[in-house]
């Protein structure tokens, strides 16, 4: 619906935050409400009608018992009018849930939704809103419906627990809708967007591992920002992958590495990491720190990490040639390391700040 | 493609409300042309005794359909009360209209109201319990003030109606069910009435009457009359009251004597009769409460034709 959303960028002054385009879309169907109540007061009948039992504008003429045992001419117009705020009712309905759809889609943690479910939000209470105006007055008509339905066996299964809370806010809102209550209805479900959307941004009774909505809404992940005051964090995919010890070994080693890199208004030590898997690491060493020294400014041995069972991993810190790209590096290694080492790669410090940049 | 959309939804919504504005008048006007006529023509024919007696019936809307009494004022007007809630409408019988409508105080004013009269210019609501509600007649929509007066009865009977006569400066209230066990035996065989001069003092000052009700030779049982409302004829000054169970009607003096019993045409087809009402101008007025078919207000020609008279 191309046209409400410039309505509602027009009153939230193109605002993507959700809380505002929400108030926005309110701030619409509230304008039109009151609208509605001055052009014709009786829709006031829809929004909040007496539960005792509708009193309407007096004065009112009633049927003429005598005429065709149920119509006569006052029928015609009550039955226009009837069938027009039938209408109406349903129109706001749809209007009323439209939101709900919206926060169903946005406000998740998991990934994707249920797409029948979200028309169903929006088919279900019109549905409901006729079956009470057929049953409103009668009984007997209730219990047959209760009767039909039970006959009529519905399986479903909801993958998110608080899809039946939806469900159960697509109902209530039809019946209210169903007993001219639609103000109810709109109150009701403004209260549940909010407060489903609050708890999402928030995070409400998250896991602490998990992330929270607020990275949705490019909040930088604080606790891992260094504490000079620099903003740069790391890839955020890529601590979402690790646990918590092993998010601290990153975040000391990214530490140390900085450290020695220097920052980025300064000219840095080392502008490369030298990557090197071997199996024999005390002949890889010798052969690599070697090929190293023919080929670079500057180098230091920054880690040696042992594995059992697979090649062993060697950090070297390197300071490039002047006019190198770092492939001569890569090829002097693997010619002088031939046959002791099982791989080699070289990042630039460059590609590294690329990375905290996007991240 | 967007704005002729827009646009025709507009315009739809605009001609709808228009439209039934327009309706609304055009029809009103002609409508209350035509039941003049139509009520002018029925009330001729009812006038023929051995004709049906009916001269109108008006279908009562869903908040309107549980009416529990009636009562005339001076200029003709009816008004009736809801059973639950102390909310007064008044209604034209001869065009079928609802004028007005106005409740007690706020409007929260709850309880089992089954009766209303009027002394003069003040109107008296009846409780079950015997709680008299006196008030005043209210604008449109609006909540007039009221107070409350206990008849201090309402140990000893539930009460179903109260009509005010100002012959004798008292209102009568019949006995729906009698409480006390010692007045058990009134509830079947006659009618219980309570007398209350006005103003209210002592209870002494209350006088029971008691109406013997004709027995039907051919059963054993005693006669009931489970009373719903009460009126009085301002023609004769006697009192009729209606029984909703046995949709029947019992006349009698202010001093207790019974004058006729007779049933309700069953043109009506009353389902639950709730409310009585009798015109200076010979028209008794019964209101039904919705049960299997919508409420509605019943008016016919003063006296009925004897169709049956249980004697």
């Amino acid at each position: 619906m191309p046209f409400v959303t410039r309505i509602v960028d027009a009153i939230t002054l193109g605002s993507d935050h959700p809380l505002r385009r929400l108030m926005g879309y309110y701030a619409v169907l509230v304008l039109l409400t009151i609208g509605l109540h001055f052009l014709t007061p009786q829709f006031s009948r829809l929004f909040f009608d007496n539960p005792q039992g509708s009193s309407p504008e007096t004065p009112f003429m009633l049927q003429d018992g005598l005429v065709g045992g149920a119509s006569g001419d006052a029928s015609t117009t009550t039955m226009a009018q009837l069938l027009l705020l039938t209408a109406v009712t349903l129109v706001g309905t749809v209007l009323v849930m439209l939101p709900v759809t919206w926060v169903y889609m946005s406000a998740r943690e998991v990934r994707g939704h249920n797409a029948m479910l979200v028309q169903t939000l929006l088919i279900l209470p019109i549905v409901v809103t006729g079956i009470v105006f057929v049953v409103r007055n009668s009984l007997a008509l209730a219990f047959s419906l209760a009767g039909v339905v039970a006959a009529v066996r519905f399986r479903t299964t909801l993958r998110d627990t608080r899809d039946v809370v939806f469900i159960f806010l697509a109902i209530s809102v039809g019946f209210a809708a169903g007993v001219y209550m639609l103000g109810l209805a709109a109150l009701v479900s403004m209260f549940f967007n909010f407060v489903v959307l609050l708890t999402w941004r928030f995070g409400f009774g998250r896991n602490v591992l998990a992330p929270t909505a607020a990275s949705q809404w490019k909040e930088p992940l604080s606790s891992l920002a260094k504490s000079n005051g620099s903003t740069e964090v790391p890839d955020r995919d890529v601590l979402l992958a690790l646990d918590s010890g092993r998010v601290k070994a990153l975040a000391e080693r990214f530490a140390r590495v900085r450290k020695m890199m220097g920052r980025n208004n300064r000219r840095p030590k080392y502008n490369a990491v030298v990557f090197v898997t071997a199996d024999d690491v005390s002949a890889a060493q010798q052969r690599v720190e070697y090929a190293l020294t023919q080929c670079t400014r500057r180098w230091v041995l920054d880690e040696i990490v042992s594995h059992v069972g697979k090649p062993s991993e060697m950090y070297y810190l390197v300071r490039l040639s002047k006019g190198s790209n770092g492939d001569d590096v890569v090829t002097s290694v693997r010619g002088t390391a031939v046959g002791v080492i099982a791989a080699v790669e070289l990042q630039l410090a460059d590609s590294f700040t690329q990375k905290e940049e996007s991240a | 493609m967007r704005i002729e959309f827009v646009g025709a939804i507009a315009s739809f919504v605009a001609m709808g409300i228009v439209g039934c504005s327009a309706v609304g008048t055009h029809t009103k006007g002609a409508t209350i042309a035509q039941r003049d006529s139509s009520f002018a023509a029925h009330r001729k024919a009812a006038t023929v005794t051995t004709g049906d007696p009916m001269v109108a019936r008006w279908i009562l809307p869903s908040w309107l359909s549980e009416i529990s009494g009636l009562t005339l004022l001076r200029d003709g007007r009816m008004l009736v009360h809801d059973d639950e809630t102390a909310r007064i409408s008044v209604i034209d019988v001869r065009r079928g209209e609802v004028t007005k409508t106005f409740v007690l105080g706020n409007g929260a004013v709850k309880g089992d109201f089954e009766g209303i009269t009027t002394v003069g210019d003040t109107i008296y609501l009846l409780s079950s319990k015997g709680i008299l509600f006196l008030f005043h007649e209210g604008d449109n929509d609006a909540g007039v003030r009221y107070r409350t007066v206990d008849t201090r009865l309402g140990k000893e009977c539930e009460f179903e109606g109260v009509v005010y006569d100002s012959a004798t400066s008292s209102l009568y209230l019949p006995c729906k069910r009698v409480l006390k066990k010692k007045e058990k035996k009134h509830e079947a065989g006659s009618l219980l009435v309570f007398r209350l001069p006005l103003p209210l003092g002592s209870t002494d000052d209350v006088a029971r009457l008691e109406l013997p009700l004709a027995q039907d030779d051919s059963s054993k049982k005693k006669p009931t009359f489970q009373a719903s409302d009460i009126t009085r004829d301002p023609t004769t000054g006697h009192l009729v009251a209606l029984a909703s169970r046995e949709r029947q009607l019992l006349e009698f003096t202010t001093d207790g004597e019974v004058v006729r019993e007779e049933l309700l045409p069953p043109s009506g087809r009353h389902q639950q009769p709730e409310g009585i009402a009798i015109t200076r101008d010979g028209l008794l007025i019964v209101s039904d409460e919705a049960v299997r078919t919508p409420a509605a207000i019943t008016v016919y020609r003063w006296p009925l034709a004897p169709l049956s008279v249980v004697q």
